[in-house]
């Protein structure tokens, strides 16, 4: 600029004498060259460069956590609580980063940090900085909440559908032999739930630990799937009990069915010798009747045995 | 008293050596040596006035009584000795002098007074605004700049209309009688004296011109190594400011989302794009530091 400006300042003569016509000559011409501005740009460059280190220093410091602004959030959820969830240890060390990070950035530095040059207002990266952070560690949070909460539901669905399968009396023999298989199962199933409870439990004190706000509800379902093991318990001692009962019944039945049976096969050997002792044509009619008879009850009786 | 040069010798020591000495010792010393030299200083004021008075044959009398040996300043006399000026008429010589020096003329010689005082007071200005209690800084980078330009364009407007324009104005005013300003023979007016008289401005113009750029270029140096700390090894010592200059706020831009994208792809073009882009999610200074740098640089 004063370069400039010291140029536009013309001869006098210029415009005292109007009529030689002479060309406008600068009155003192000066370029950047000039010893005067050469010396003064040095001393500003060597000025300035000394007094950005501090600036510099600080710069470096929030750019520590530059990499909080291109978390990508969703990819992060995908990791820790994609198709094959992340250890707890995996997930609490996530959190404890970010909620680390939020303690260092607000303690970087003061709002207003004023060097001999500059007076760096960081008020609003810090707040903005934190905010990310705090935003990171408050969604995985919010996806370790989600996660006690689906997984204590499927807890209860599966108990509730094991205390109603013990519990559903069996209709048939096919029947019986499944639940028999069920019953069987079920303690295997009920230490299986209980641990995956003992796991939600790990995430709620995880939640704990970093103040996060659940609902009431949710912790008291969480505590109600506790006593599943008891109910299950008390249901399996029904349910063998019902399972005992209805094998004697139907023991009995099939015992019934049993004789029933060999004294219509008594029958059908009877009618067999009959149908044998065909030898005259004028009673075709009436042995053919006898036969059809006991294809069929034969059929029927093969039916029963499969 | 000290002078200035040994006040500003001795106050860089102490505090270049502030952390070396107990603060009483160094206060006690301080006190003492200052008492020295005004004793000093005291004395010395005493013997010139005595030395004063002894040039006077009468006191002579006086300092016998007090048994103080008289000392007269010694008059030797030239190596070469001094030969006498042969006689010559002086009020002629005088007269020719006085008539071919510019001061002959009352005109030029108010003219002179006139361009010489417009051109002291001017450079009582400077290019760039300096002054810190009307900067109030600190402040953001934008409105210092827009108040430096502002300031060197209205002071740039000053120097052509107040100060060239008005010299010009007042150089054909007063010497427009004698003198023909409309002169349009080149050869004419180089052997003219209008010649040498409008040279003499130019040159006047041209020495307070040179001071006031030097002045303000020193200046602003000046005004910006005094947000600068002193190196008390290099002996520098100067107050230092308790505000800084310019605001600069830690900041970022944020990634733009896709339809944002899609508009400003409309509106601006691709290497603003690529540049922004590259910039995004990045913590940096704003505005950068590089143009605070171009800043102060581009006030020469």
């Amino acid at each position: 600029m004063i370069v400039a400006s010291t140029n536009k300042v013309c001869n006098l003569e210029d415009d005292l004498m109007p009529f030689l016509q002479k060309e406008k000559q600068p009155n003192f011409p000066i370029t950047e060259d000039f010893p005067w501005v050469v010396d003064a740009l040095a001393k500003i460059q060597s000025m300035f460069q000394e007094n950005i280190v501090g600036p510099n220093e600080l710069l470096e410091k929030y750019k520590q956590y530059e990499y909080i602004l291109n978390v990508d959030r969703k990819q992060l959820i995908k990791d820790l609580f994609g198709e094959s969830k992340a250890a707890i240890k995996d997930i609490r060390d996530q959190i404890k980063h970010y909620d680390d990070a939020y303690m260092a950035i607000l303690n970087l530095s003061n709002d207003v940090v004023d060097y001999p040059m500059f007076r760096v207002m960081a008020a609003k990266m810090k707040e903005q900085l934190s905010h990310q952070a705090n935003k990171i560690k408050e969604t995985l949070l919010e996806n370790v909440y989600t996660y006690c909460k689906k997984t204590v539901e499927k807890i209860f669905q599966a108990y509730e559908h094991m205390n109603k399968v013990i519990m559903t009396e069996p209709t048939n023999e096919r029947e019986l032999v499944a639940t028999r298989e069920f019953i069987k199962d079920t303690p295997n199933k009920v230490e299986q739930l209980s641990q995956e409870l003992n796991e939600v439990y790990r995430h709620y004190c995880l939640l704990d630990d970093f103040s996060y706000k659940y609902a009431d509800a949710d912790i008291e379902t969480f505590w109600i799937q506790k006593q599943w093991p008891l109910e299950i318990s008390s249901s399996l001692t029904d349910g063998l009990y019902m399972v005992q009962n209805k094998e004697v019944l139907f023991m009995s039945k099939l015992d019934q069915e049993k004789e029933g049976f060999v004294k219509s096969i008594e029958v059908f050997k009877q009618n067999l010798e009959k149908i044998k002792k065909f030898t005259n044509l004028d009673h075709a009619n009436e042995y053919a009747q006898d036969a059809q008879q006991l294809n069929e009850n034969l059929t029927n009786a093969l039916e029963k045995i499969k | 008293m000290l002078s200035k040069e040994r006040r500003y010798n001795f106050l860089s020591k102490c505090v270049r050596e502030s952390d070396k000495f107990d603060p009483d010792k160094v206060y006690n010393t301080f006190k003492h040596l200052m008492r020295v030299v005004e004793e000093e200083y005291i004395r010395q004021m005493k013997k010139c006035i005595v030395l004063k008075e002894m040039q006077d044959t009468e006191t002579h009398e006086k300092f016998a009584k007090l048994k103080i040996p008289i000392r007269l300043p010694k008059r030797t006399a030239p190596y070469f000795g001094v030969v006498r000026c042969p006689k010559y008429n002086f009020s002629e010589y005088l007269g020719d002098v006085i008539k071919q020096h510019w001061s002959s003329d009352a005109d030029l010689v108010g003219m002179t007074k006139i361009f010489t005082k417009k051109s002291i007071d001017f450079l009582e200005f400077r290019f760039m605004n300096t002054n810190k209690t009307v900067l109030k800084l600190p402040r953001e980078l934008s409105d210092l700049t827009k108040i430096q330009n502002s300031h060197h364009q209205s002071v740039s407007q000053n120097m052509l209309i107040q100060w060239r324009d008005f010299l010009i104005g007042e150089i054909q005013d007063k010497l427009r009688r004698t003198h023909n300003f409309f002169e349009a023979n080149q050869s004419t007016y180089e052997a003219s004296p209008l010649k040498h008289i409008i040279a003499r401005f130019e040159y006047i113009l041209n020495t307070y011109l040179r001071e006031f750029v030097k002045t303000s270029i020193e200046d602003w140096t000046s005004f910006i190594k005094s947000f600068t700390l002193p190196n008390y090894d290099k002996g520098e010592l100067w107050k230092i400011q308790t505000t800084p200059i310019i605001v600069v706020h830690l900041n970022f831009k944020k990634a733009e989302s896709k339809d944002d994208k899609k508009k400003k792809a409309a509106k601006t073009a691709k290497k603003v794009e690529e540049e922004s882009e590259e910039e995004a999610n990045k913590i940096n200074y704003f505005p950068r530091l590089e143009k605070c740098e171009a800043f102060f640089k581009s006030a020469l």
